[in-house]
């Protein structure tokens, strides 16, 4: 099966003024996504997710690592050289209504985006636009407002619409169904899925909705702090989670949750269960455990993951 | 359009307010005068007879030659125009670039010789600069001519232009304003989610930012820099012996020309305030659906 995307050790630290290290965004993070598949990134809001996203698409520059797109090197390249790529991945965007201009209007919008990468005219133009917004469930009427005063949600299909009229062979999903009300989820849902059924497209779905990942991902990567700390393909990882914060993230229960940071050891041992049963032994707060594979495809981040 | 309907009443209202003030404190000021001159002690009555002879465009004749004011001020007036237009694009096209230059790359990099230069031409006085040009292009050079070729006296005018335009263009304090403002604009914009969402679509940044980076900036400081250039061009007329708006009223005034004076006044709130119109109109395109 062809890799699409590849990252090896990507590191990515934000800092304060003073040069001290603020947050770990990216520690180590290597991933592969093959073609026509679905990886599933989950983690608390602040891990570190969407910084992978906008790594993979060059829009952060990450402190060391390299990421492969078909063979090409992206970290390597200028962006002179990346733009002609640019046609082959794309982002749905997290915060929708900044992304794009209040002062136009949709149609011009969309009508940007499709005559990018194609020259299509007149009514061919205009009957591609109707139907990408037959597409993600918009009305027709809605092309003429300007987009500062649509709504969240209308400005968030707009922007999958706008995604999918470039027809990338992969997209990043950035949280694509917050501020989405259930039905209009689904129908999202399902039209991922039938556009990666029909042009064979690759995803990145990042988000915190176990419920939406295990239903579209193939493989599911589980972040925590910066890292990676368990990644397996969807059954095993539901059916048998080894890493203790996967198995809260499957089974939440409030009480765990409490926020503290500690500079070494496993980045997890502030609410980690298992810790607490075993009576803080001393390799959790001393060394971070590295990411093994136990089973074919199953890897964790976790001392104790065999047990 | 009931926005712009409303704007328009609303700015020839304030035109038109503005022009009975200023011609009645200059009607007030002149009477005030010391000294004993033809036009001295008017009444009222003189000035809504002036009023109505400036509002129907009939300007009558000057006190002083005895030429119909038409003949005398419309000339001055397209010199002024041409000096005030050419140096404002001689700056435009000096400043726009050192700020995009700048606002891509910082302050740190090779751009601080061209801000430094900016600050530089801005602080110089106006008319030092041109007293400085004419020393060195006559001295040195000789090429160009640096009066206004009266009557027949040289073949071609237009070089007479290029002097004037360049020393206004460089001299008055718009090209720093300019820089500092486009490299401030387009870095904010550059960095907006919607310019960095249609890079990683794979448009030109540049060309996505332009109008709320540039185009919007620059229609609105150079707007409202004209009534800085047409003070800026009174000086540039005097040191190159100009024959335009600002020189006619300095002479008018020594003279004690109130015809001509009221006039000019009256020609430069025009001036000022249809500009202002005109930049409103402008944005009101580059910013559609604006409430």
């Amino acid at each position: 099966m062809d890799t699409v995307v590849e990252t090896q050790g990507l590191y990515k630290y934000f800092y304060n003024k003073k040069g001290h290290t603020v947050i770990k965004a990216c520690d180590d993070i290597s991933l592969s996504i093959p073609k026509g598949k679905t990886l599933g990134l989950v983690g608390e809001s602040g891990c570190g997710k969407t910084t992978v996203g906008r790594i993979l698409l060059r829009l952060i520059e990450p402190d060391s690592g390299t990421v492969f797109f078909n063979g090409h090197n992206l970290t390597e390249m200028n962006e002179k050289h990346i733009r002609p790529l640019r046609k082959n991945f794309q982002m749905i965007f997290q915060d929708s209504s900044s992304s794009f201009n209040p002062r136009m209007r949709a149609y011009d919008a969309l009508k940007e985006s499709v005559q990018l990468y194609s020259d299509l005219r007149a009514k061919e133009l205009r009957d591609e636009i109707y139907h990408l917004m037959s597409r993600v469930n918009l009305h027709k009427e809605m092309l003429s407002h300007f987009l500062g005063s649509l709504s969240g949600g209308e400005l968030k299909r707009l922007d999958i619409a706008r995604v999918l009229s470039i027809h990338p062979a992969f997209i990043i999903a950035d949280e694509p169904l917050s501020l989405l009300d259930m039905s209009i989820q689904s129908q999202i849902v399902n039209l991922l899925l039938e556009v990666q059924k029909e042009e064979n497209t690759s995803l990145l779905f990042i988000s915190h909705d176990l419920r939406i990942v295990r239903m579209l991902s193939h493989t599911v990567a589980v972040m925590y702090r910066g890292k990676i700390v368990e990644l397996a393909p969807k059954s095993v990882i539901t059916e048998n989670p080894l890493h203790p914060y996967t198995k809260h993230l499957w089974n939440p229960k409030i009480s765990d949750f409490y926020v503290q940071f500690f500079e070494s050891g496993c980045v997890y041992k502030n609410s980690c269960r298992v810790l607490h049963r075993k009576g803080f032994p001393l390799i959790c707060s001393e060394k971070q455990p590295e990411l093994l594979e136990y089973e074919k495809g199953h890897y964790a981040a976790c001392h104790f993951a065999q047990e | 359009m009931t926005r712009f309907l409303k704007l328009f009443i609303k700015e020839l209202l304030s035109m038109f307010l503005l022009i009975i003030g200023v011609t009645a404190l200059l009607f007030l000021l002149f009477n005030l005068m010391p000294g004993s001159f033809p036009g001295k002690g008017l009444g009222g009555a003189e000035y809504l007879k002036l009023l109505r002879r400036l509002f129907t465009f009939q300007f009558g004749t000057s006190i002083v030659s005895g030429r119909d004011i038409n003949t005398i001020v419309f000339p001055a007036f397209r010199n002024t125009l041409i000096l005030t237009i050419g140096s404002i694009f001689l700056s435009i096209l000096i400043s726009v670039p050192i700020g995009i230059f700048s606002a891509y790359r910082g302050f740190e990099s090779y751009s601080w010789p061209f801000v430094i230069f900016s600050y530089i031409m801005s602080s110089i006085p106006v008319f030092y600069l041109g007293y400085l040009v004419i020393y060195a292009v006559s001295r040195y050079t000789g090429y160009l001519p640096i009066y206004y070729p009266y009557g027949s006296e040289r073949g071609n005018p237009l070089i007479s232009y290029v002097l004037p335009v360049l020393v206004l263009g460089f001299g008055n304090e718009s090209i720093s304003e300019i820089v500092r403002l486009i490299a401030n604009e387009l870095k904010r914009v550059m960095n907006t989610d919607y310019v960095v969402a249609s890079k990683a679509r794979g448009e030109s940044v540049l060309r996505s930012s332009i109008n709320e980076g540039i185009l919007i900036p620059l229609i609105s400081i150079i707007f409202s820099k004209i009534p800085f250039l047409i003070g800026g061009a009174v000086i540039v007329e005097h040191v190159f012996n100009w024959p335009g708006m600002g020189r006619l009223a300095f002479q008018s005034t020594l003279n004690r020309d109130l015809p001509v004076l009221i006039v000019i006044a009256f020609l430069a709130v025009l001036c000022v305030r249809s500009g202002m119109l005109l930049k409103e109109l402008i944005l009101y395109y580059f910013r559609p659906g604006e409430k």
